[in-house]
């Protein structure tokens, strides 16, 4: 099920209907609720994957009851790699590997030796498999590096690893942020309802009103680059960074809001990417429950900045292309990986991303130094989106040349920069709305915005990060 | 709880109360002349009034099918079965495999002359637009098709469209494409679903003007771009239409227009209709440079006249 359909506004006011009216004073109730709502909301999509799901689940649960229970180390470690082989495994069979098959057949045919048979299977990605497996690795690999004690509850780590407003395209949470919400009694806040219901009315913005109509003209320019002028396929690039970055933060904001509404408080996802200053600081702001995961389980296992600096930009390189990997397979991602590997080593060198060091810029931080910082960083994240929007590299190398060698200013398409313009309008007002604005003006506004929703309301048009 | 309830219902009321006082008023909104109804409802309206007649051909298209008239077909039926024009504008493989479905589950149909070209070759579920979805009649999806009729009203410039027309004023082109315009007022034959426009009128009454005016030069110019075709549904949905055409015996004609004024309907695109379908009944105009290159074939850039559908016509074989 999408959060942009009809199906979910019916489906939602159920669930809360049944959690906070009907099931309020039991939490093995209210978690049951949550579970058979998660896989009802999957299999809207395709029950088939349920089972996997389950398995991955009851692998994870079992793996988890059972590494603090061995005598030794070794056998801790065993069945931390048993988790680990078996949710790599199903990502890699899904996921990856008509791409590994079909790359080695490439390398192989450019030497001159044609197989005779090559297998690529005819394989359906399971929607959210990248973010539900990487939930259940961190749960296993916690609880070996003891920092988690495994739950014995089955349905309430169920309801974890399925949890539904989270489940196709994340935020990743983490067992100890969410786990412990899930196994404790809610309580319904208003506040919380609130900020819950604005946070959909603001994703779905972004989302319907935003990113869907930026899409046609994103797939226009891309799909006829050759015919287009650089100035067009500059303003193509910029769009698809306001089309990503809405659909995707507009996802994380509805499953925010959605959770909220439930009582349950999920990591924020993004945080104005595009104010950042350098990329080290993009990546801070960017899928953070991402990147933070491979900060956490690759890159400080790796050995993280403290064993010099030739291993430490080998770990900056390793976590940027398996993080590109991660978004598809495909070698663009890949390229556009080691693109941002190459934007950050230098901030790394220059001991910029050490978070003391370099705050996190706020969007009222307008000094004319920080402005052109901005630019710079949003212009280098645009080109690096150039490579993760074209089919293949041939591709995005073409259309980067015609961008900068073939500039023109004959632009076609201008449609769109209006709708830039209006997320900018909308997230100013939005991000003061606590502060400044009478209730009749907030109102105003929410119906302003439920009027362009509905009035541009597309459902079933998929989300990004869904084939991810 | 009691708070948020309460602020939820109060702020949901005037949404809902417009929304209500809009599907109210369906009936009346849709016979307006500057409303364009949706066509698939209108044509199962024509089917069930009709109910006494005995369909067994059926055209199954979209706009760019308009111009082979179904009345053709009945001028030479032997007994007295007649020819139906199902269209949908925008309609595409979907729509075809739908609406051949419910079409057999009412008739008997003995003929289907299917239309065929680059873009109603890709895949596309309805895409809640209310003018181009299904029937719900067809696919059953009601919530989805009265959600589309409402939301239009969401949007100001279809308000500021209608008011403009009811006002008999002239919109200013910020509201174009809203209503229609008067060149695309029509009518619909009660018996056949052919449809006829005002610009066939125009055609008719007076064609070497039509066709010598700037105006039709403007109209004459191509702004298309093919979409990418999604091959794999594309092709899983005319091996469907396919399997409906064997199971039921049914003798068809797809016919490939040359739309477009160029070669739209890629090779790539023809050979698998020709590879899926019998090629001895594909009538492929797609690389008729005779056909495309020539204005007087068109009413505008992407729609044939009927001087064009004579020919179609008479290469279909009975």
């Amino acid at each position: 099920m999408l959060f942009n359909s009809i199906e979910f506004f019916l489906f939602l006011p159920l669930v809360f209907i049944f959690y906070w009216f009907i099931f309020n004073k039991n939490l093995k109730a209210q978690n049951i609720l949550i579970l058979t709502s998660s896989y009802f909301f999957y299999a809207w999509w395709d029950y088939r994957f349920l089972g996997l799901i389950f398995l991955s689940t009851l692998v994870d649960y079992f793996i988890g009851i059972n590494i603090p229970k061995q005598n030794t180390v070794k056998r801790q470690k065993f069945l931390l790699l048993c988790s680990l082989v078996f949710n790599l495994g199903v990502l890699g069979l899904f996921k990856y590997y008509n791409f590994f098959i079909d790359s080695f057949f490439d390398l192989v045919s450019s030497v001159g030796y044609v197989p005779n048979n090559y297998y690529s299977l005819n394989i359906i990605l399971p929607v959210g498999i990248s973010f539900y497996t990487f939930q259940t690795m961190s749960y296993s690999i916690d609880i070996y590096k003891q920092k988690l004690s495994p739950t014995k509850d089955f349905i309430s780590f169920a309801s974890f690893v399925s949890f539904f407003p989270q489940l196709v395209a994340g935020p990743i949470e983490r067992a100890n942020n969410l786990l412990p919400q899930i196994l404790s009694k809610r309580k319904f806040k208003y506040s919380n309802g609130i900020i819950g219901l604005r946070l959909i009315l603001i994703g779905l913005f972004k989302k319907i009103v935003i990113a869907d109509s930026l899409s046609p003209l994103v797939e226009n320019i891309f799909n006829n680059y050759q015919d287009l002028g650089g100035g067009t396929l500059w303003l193509g690039a910029f769009y698809f960074a306001f089309q990503i970055y809405c659909d995707f933060s507009g996802y994380s904001d509805i499953a925010i809001g959605t959770a909220k509404l439930l009582g349950i408080q999920l990591m924020t996802n993004f945080n104005f990417p595009y104010l950042s200053r350098n990329v080290s600081e993009f990546w801070r702001r960017w899928h953070i429950s991402l990147s933070s995961w491979f900060r956490d389980y690759l890159y400080i296992p790796l050995g993280g900045s403290k064993q010099g600096v030739f291993k430490s930009i080998r770990n900056i390189l390793i976590v940027f292309i398996i993080s590109g990997l991660w978004h598809g397979a495909n070698w663009t991602f890949v390229f556009w990986g080691i693109f941002h590997a190459f934007l950050f080593i230098p901030s790394f060198l220059n001991n910029k991303n050490n978070h003391q060091k370099t705050k996190i810029n706020t969007p009222s931080n307008t000094s004319i130094f920080n402005i052109v910082l901005i630019i710079k960083t949003f212009i280098l994240v645009t080109i690096g989106w150039v490579f993760f929007r074209s089919d293949n590299l041939i591709s995005a190398f073409e259309y980067l040349w015609k961008m900068i060698f073939e500039f023109d200013i004959n632009f076609v398409h201008r449609s769109g920069i209006l709708f830039c313009l209006l997320l900018i309008l909308v997230e100013i007002v939005y991000h003061n709305i606590n502060i400044k604005y009478s209730n009749y003006f907030k109102w105003g506004l929410y119906y302003m915005l439920l009027f362009m929703i509905i009035s541009k309301f597309n459902s079933g048009s998929s989300f990004i990060y869904f084939n991810f | 709880m009691k708070k948020f309830i309460f602020n939820i219902i109060m702020f949901l009321i005037p949404i809902i109360a417009y929304a209500l006082i809009i599907f109210s008023l369906y009936d009346q909104v849709i016979r307006k002349p500057y409303i364009q109804r949706n066509r698939s409802e209108h044509l199962i309206e024509i089917l069930q009034k009709n109910e006494t007649l005995t369909y067994n051909t059926f055209i199954l298209g979209n706009s760019r099918s308009q111009m082979l008239k179904a009345y053709n077909f009945n001028k030479c039926s032997e007994d007295n079965s007649l020819a139906f024009h199902f269209d949908n504008p925008g309609g595409n493989i979907y729509h075809f495999y739908n609406s051949l479905n419910y079409l057999i589950s009412k008739y008997s149909v003995k003929r289907v002359i299917l239309f065929i070209d680059g873009q109603s070759i890709n895949f596309k579920v309805d895409d809640n637009n209310y003018a181009t979805n299904l029937s719900p009649e067809i696919n059953s999806k009601y919530l989805d098709y009265y959600f589309s009729f409402i939301k239009g009203f969401f949007d100001y410039k279809m308000i500021v469209s209608i008011l403009y027309k009811e006002f008999e004023m002239s919109p200013l082109d910020f509201f174009r494409g809203y209503v229609l315009d008067e060149k695309s007022y029509n009518s619909t034959d009660l018996i056949t679903g052919d449809i006829e426009f005002e610009v066939d009128r125009l055609i008719k009454r007076d064609r070497i003007n039509f066709y010598e005016s700037g105006e039709f030069d403007y109209l004459f110019e191509n702004k298309y771009q093919a979409d990418k075709l999604k091959m794999n549904i594309s092709k899983q949905y005319l091996h469907k239409i396919k399997s409906i055409f064997d199971i039921h015996n049914i003798n068809y004609s797809i016919v490939i227009p040359p739309v477009y004024l160029n070669e739209s309907t890629s090779k790539e695109q023809v050979e698998l209709i020709k590879k899926i379908f019998n090629p001895t009944s594909v009538l492929d105009f797609s690389a008729s440079p005779n056909i495309y290159n020539n204005k007087y074939f068109f009413k505008d850039y992407s729609h044939f006249n009927e001087q064009f559908g004579e020919i179609i016509f008479s290469k279909i074989e009975f």
